[in-house]
């Protein structure tokens, strides 16, 4: 077998992997579906992508993605500039990173709920899921930035002082690439948590035009195939930004390198 | 000339450095011995400007070049990107710079590895680039600590005949700190053996002989006693 054909064949024994877990998810669902027989506690299989197919053809439906994708969209955003200038401040002044520390603890262990609760009293529902995502995400993607710092070998920081390196170089040619990778990693982690955080917040804030108040007007009306399409709809939208991150950072990396080697 | 005057350096209580002196002339090459912990590897860093001291340091206003213990390649960089990083700003035309790197690439042996990342080197590649690194630096000033400490003999010996010959076609003030009484004898004009506390000069002697002549010097065997005596000593 040629060199090539190996290559080919490995990139698709590559992609059954996911497809097998799929079928395997589906396989699972038909049979507890058939096993349980009752298509209100869950619902078959088909059933569930009739349903699915019935919302896409509403309008009501585009535009629950719609605001839904926007506060998520937005609260992350938020919460990642925020947290990208604070970790700025904490690596280069070690006084604030101390001052941070007990803070950001304390932002991590208050409760999702507290959050919710405290925002639905301050502000309109649709900005309370915004802001408890954002409250939500800033600490983790603050701490994630201050790891990814740390990460750097102070050996590289000794020798780029030695040889005198100019601090914009150091920052641009040293600094980013060696930390990248873990930012990378830990704003992708962060994607599907955002869109957790934001549909609880919806079904408790009762924001119009949203998921979450889909998902609960399908669990009012005992529509269990709707509230699985949700699922369905926010797993998909999940897996999406995901890829759009990692697209995101291929195109750096390929843009950062041709910049280079000019 | 490289000199170091009054210097002063402190760990806490404990005193480095009170009042060392020492000079180097130009292209002179002096190789540092001395127990772990006595203060070589500060040396370097307070001439070198990493460490913060008391006293004067002299001749090093164009930089210095350095070559450390391990590569301290930054992984994210090409091989030819690493120099640039560290030498780069030095110099105001690129293409001179580029010139030179593959210069400096084809004579260590390296040529063609200039756009490898570090870690798809062998260890002896990236001790290379990192000696590369070091030889592309446009200052006199060659500060190293104990560079090729790692390797296996056999690439630390080919490395250390580079040296020579590099010293040859462009004679550089070398101050280095070794652990071999033998590499000092190939490579050094003067060996000093460090040691106390404070770090004071315990034994200094100059090898009169060419680089590259010294295999079978009479006075080899005589000298490498001293220098043992004065380390042990200690």
């Amino acid at each position: 077998m040629t060199a090539e054909k190996k290559k080919v064949l490995k990139r698709l024994s590559s992609a059954l992997y996911p497809l097998g877990a799929a079928a395997f998810i589906v396989v699972l669902w038909a049979i507890t579906a058939a096993a349980v027989g009752e298509e209100l506690l869950v619902p078959s299989v088909g059933a569930t992508f009739r349903g699915l197919w019935q919302m896409l053809t509403e309008g009501a439906t585009y535009a629950a993605i719609g605001g839904t994708i926007w506060r998520a969209l937005a609260g992350w955003a938020l919460a990642l500039v925020a947290a990208a200038v604070f970790a700025a401040l904490a690596i280069l002044f070690k006084p604030v990173k101390k001052l941070f520390a007990p803070l950001m603890s304390v932002m991590r262990s208050v409760p999702t709920m507290s959050v919710i609760m405290l925002a639905l009293l301050w502000v309109t529902s649709g900005q309370m899921p915004l802001i408890v995502t954002f409250m939500t995400l800033f600490p983790v993607q603050y701490s994630a930035m201050v790891a990814a710092s740390e990460a750097v070998d102070p050996r590289l920081v000794e020798m780029a002082k030695i040889y005198r390196v100019p601090t914009a170089k150091r920052v641009l040619k040293m600094y980013l690439p060696c930390m990248a990778p873990q930012i990378v990693e830990g704003v992708r982690s962060t994607l599907s948590l955002t869109l957790k955080v934001t549909i609880a917040a919806e079904v408790l804030a009762q924001t119009r035009d949203s998921i979450g108040v889909g998902m609960m007007q399908a669990q009012s009306f005992l529509q269990t195939d709707r509230i699985l399409g949700w699922t369905v709809i926010a797993i998909v939208l999940g897996a999406l930004a995901e890829l759009f991150v990692t697209f995101a950072a291929w195109a750096a990396r390929r843009l950062y390198a041709v910049g280079e080697r000019a | 000339m490289l000199s170091v005057k009054g210097l002063e350096l402190s760990y806490g209580d404990k005193k480095i450095f009170d009042r060392f002196d020492l000079e180097v002339g130009d292209g002179e090459v002096v190789c540092i011995l001395g127990r772990s912990g006595c203060g070589k590897t500060s040396l370097l860093n307070c001439i070198a400007g990493a460490l913060a001291h008391g006293g004067e340091v002299n001749g090093t206003e164009r930089g210095v070049a350095y070559l450390f213990q391990e590569t301290r390649l930054i992984p994210a960089l090409t091989a030819a990107e690493n120099v640039r990083f560290a030498v780069g700003h030095l110099y105001a035309d690129r293409a001179a710079l580029n010139a030179e790197i593959d210069r400096v690439f084809s004579s260590l042996g390296i040529d063609g590895l200039q756009n490898r990342l570090p870690g798809k080197m062998s260890g002896g590649q990236a001790a290379r680039v990192a000696l590369a690194r070091a030889l592309c630096h446009p200052s006199d000033v060659l500060l190293t600590d104990e560079p090729f400490g790692a390797l296996d003999v056999a690439l630390k010996l080919s490395l250390t005949e580079y040296l020579i010959s590099a010293l040859k076609a462009r004679p550089r003030t070398v101050l280095m700190v070794s652990h071999g009484i033998d590499e000092c004898f190939d490579l050094a004009d003067r060996i000093l053996v460090l040691g106390g506390s404070p770090c004071r000069i315990l034994y200094e002697t100059n090898i009169d002989e060419p680089r590259g002549e010294r295999a079978d010097i009479a006075h080899r065997a005589h000298k490498t006693e001293e220098i043992k005596r004065a380390l042990i000593a200690e």
